[in-house]
């Protein structure tokens, strides 16, 4: 007797399982029957628990759908907000150096999904564009590599003399605010800084049918933050400003203060719109936060309203004539700590503290 | 084909098919209007748990400092009188219920089964068909996400991608990692449902809460909740970022309790070891005195049209009047002993 014989492949590709199965025909035993039987019952029952599962594994980048036309790369360090249209990509942040190579790998598969196809040839987007939020490396990171991956909008990019120069040498733009390039000119290399700084409140641009602004938000998590609005996709991306997965990074050395970062929140909440008045309805602002899940402004408001309230506490202790170390012990941040706290990394929860104490407790420049 | 080959395969038809088409098999139909029984529980159902009332939850520390940092003015904020409550109102929630099935038109299989909205809640949807939760760097909506499947005539789910909310409505604190694993029970023209809220950020213990409903078919629940506007209500929280709260240690509220019913501090803030009847022998007659009289919230929930009833072995207090003394809300007033 002839009967299939079956050989399974299960994947996962983060939006749920897919089962290729192979057959073909061949002479088997009563054994090996009965075999495929008990294997194709266990992969059954492995797809099911594997249904289960969630986020991608860690360095591995995810590519989150926000709206038909605009995506966020999640594990790639900070998140990082893609916009597709007509002139190609335009993408906010670069992640960090290490995963470069796969944000470009997630990049490709965006190019996939979006190619034309013209007399025969397919054509695929590319990188036209590059903003960032910040010089946290988290973000610039893979700015180099990303920016030379694209495409220059500006023509004779490619050929030499002065049109190398003003199109950077063909490679895509990238504009952050001026004091991002001031920052990054410590330790990063040239092909990774800025090529277009901007200086004043804010920097707007029409590309993908979009209206695209760069606003500045002094004084915030460092001097250079900025928040890159979509106003037709109605998407924000925020930089280090607003971050699902810990308290803000507030970098006192680089112009950074909680009063700056309390007020860019409060700018975003401001600029996010809610499901009002048909809360159940899908339309609202999408916010692509630095790290963590897509959120929207009922998620913003929990987090400034957190970090106002850890604001507060550690002024009333200030004020009561507690030290920055009674303070610690006291641990304002209590509430929240289970949330968004941590003990180790490269911002712990007492590092967040004391840069709350030491920006309440600055003089003011005179 | 040999005998053994036929039994096998017949025997591996009827295995794939069972666990492949068991869910089904095995469906109680939970379609109707379902009118909540508001006497279970319902102080914290209709008129809402007093300030500081966290008995019967196993807050964490962290759970209780957000708890006591909430104060009722953050309803008047313009950003959060739209906020919808988390799925899990359902059970704290006064509203009735109406429950609908989806079905694949082509299968004839049930996708889903829906839980209708509530004034301030998100239609609930419990996909039947087997996919997998999002990505939990996806978003997280007002409704949740939740998947179920039948065990016998239970039908069970899991809600994960809850917001940040509340368990009570006086601000016990839910997380944002909280999820919800439900049970829904008919018998008959009943349903039970229970909720196991489990938050790795604000629980020590889950919160397990069971609610009645009863099978009515003039129930006038509507499926989709109402439209919400923002109104100024307090102008001087209107200024972005003004954000109300109590500082740590001065929640005007936390002594309400005690000074009301006499009950210990440490039962009201949710500590677990309170939630068992072990916790009954540390009470002190000095710290807990049993009232000879109910003084509030005796004569039912008089605004659904009951007033001067009183609860099984109660007495209603009228003040020596004909009918009950009634707040706006319909409820008897007594005002609380002075701080």
């Amino acid at each position: 007797m002839s009967i299939w014989k079956l050989s399974g492949v299960v994947r996962g590709d983060g939006t749920g399982v897919h089962c290729e199965v192979r057959g073909g025909y061949q002479k088997m035993t009563k054994k090996a029957w009965l075999l495929v039987v008990v294997v194709v019952l266990g992969v059954g029952s492995w797809a099911q628990s594997a249904r289960a599962q969630q986020a991608a594994q860690p360095g591995e980048i995810e590519i989150i759908p926000v709206r038909p036309n605009f995506f966020m790369l999640a594990g790639a360090g900070a998140n990082i907000g893609i916009s597709v249209g007509p002139e190609g990509f335009i993408v906010v942040d670069t992640g960090s150096a290490a995963m470069t190579d796969k944000v470009l790998a997630a990049v490709d598969v965006l190019a996939d999904r979006f190619k034309t196809r013209v007399q025969g040839t397919d054509i695929k987007p590319r990188i036209r564009y590059v903003f960032n939020t910040s010089a946290h490396p988290d973000h610039v990171g893979g700015n180099e590599k990303v920016s030379k991956a694209g495409l220059t909008i500006f023509p004779g990019g490619a050929g030499p003399g002065l049109g190398a120069v003003t199109a950077n040498s063909g490679a895509a733009a990238i504009l952050a605010h001026d004091n991002v390039t001031q920052r990054m000119g410590e330790g990063f290399p040239v092909d990774a800084w800025p090529t277009e700084g901007y200086t004043g409140r804010l920097r707007s641009y029409a590309l993908n049918n979009d209206g695209i602004q760069i606003v500045y938000q002094p004084e915030a998590t460092s001097d250079g933050d900025s928040i890159v609005t979509f106003r037709r996709a109605d998407v924000i991306v925020t930089g280090e400003i607003f971050d699902m997965t810990r308290f803000p990074l507030i970098d006192l050395e680089k112009g950074g203060s909680i009063q700056g970062e309390i007020d860019a929140l409060n700018r975003l909440v401001d600029l996010a719109i809610p499901p009002v008045p048909l809360v159940w309805l899908e339309p609202r602002t999408y916010i692509i936060p630095a790290r963590g899940r897509l959120a929207d402004q009922a998620d913003l408001v929990e987090y400034r309203d957190m970090v106002t309230y850890v604001r507060n506490v550690v002024a009333d202790m200030i004020k009561s004539g507690m030290t920055l170390e009674q303070i610690k012990k006291a641990d304002p941040t209590l509430a929240y700590r289970g949330r968004y706290g941590t003990d180790s990394g490269p911002w712990t929860t007492d590092m967040f503290v004391e840069a709350v104490y030491k920006s309440l407790t600055a003089k003011p420049q005179a | 084909m040999t005998r053994f080959l036929r039994v096998s395969i017949i025997a591996s038809a009827v295995l794939i098919c069972t666990l492949v088409c068991a869910p089904a098999f095995a469906q109680v139909d939970l379609n109707g209007g379902w009118q909540a029984l508001e006497h279970e529980d319902w102080i914290e159902r209709a008129p809402g748990s007093d300030p500081v009332d966290y008995t019967g939850l196993a807050l964490s520390d962290a759970g209780r400092a957000k708890s006591l940092s909430y104060t009722y003015a953050q309803l008047a904020m313009l950003e959060r009188q739209c906020l919808y409550y988390v799925p899990a109102y359902v059970v704290w929630g006064p509203q009735g219920l109406r429950i609908w099935n989806e079905w694949d038109p082509v299968r004839g299989s049930v996708v889903a089964w829906k839980i209708s909205a509530a004034v301030d809640r998100d239609v609930i949807t419990i996909w039947m068909d087997g996919r997998p939760h999002p990505s939990e760097n996806a978003f997280y909506p007002f409704s949740g996400f939740t998947t179920g499947r039948w065990e016998g005539d239970v039908l069970v789910a899991r809600t994960t991608h809850n917001k940040a909310g509340y368990l009570r409505r006086n601000g016990a604190a839910s997380s944002d990692k909280a999820t919800v694993d439900w049970r829904f029970i008919r018998h008959g023209d009943f349903l039970t449902v229970m909720a196991v809220i489990t938050d790795p950020v604000y629980l020590t213990e889950p919160d397990v809460v069971t609610r009645v409903w009863a099978l009515d078919s003039r129930s006038g629940s509507s499926p989709t909740p109402t439209p919400c506007v923002p109104v100024t209500e307090l102008p001087r929280i209107e200024e972005i970022g003004s954000v109300p709260h109590h500082l740590p240690g001065k929640n005007p509220d936390v002594n309400e309790l005690t000074q009301r019913y006499r009950i210990p501090s440490e039962a009201i803030l949710g500590y677990a070891e309170t939630l068992y009847p072990e916790y009954r022998k540390k009470l002190r007659p000095e710290t807990f005195i049993t009232q000879d009289k109910c003084g509030r919230y005796c004569c039912g929930w008089v605004a659904l049209g009951d007033p001067g009833t009183s609860a099984p072995g109660l007495t209603c207090i009228t003040n020596g009047g004909p009918k009950p003394n009634f707040t706006p809300l319909g409820n008897p007033f007594i005002p609380p002993p002075p701080r």
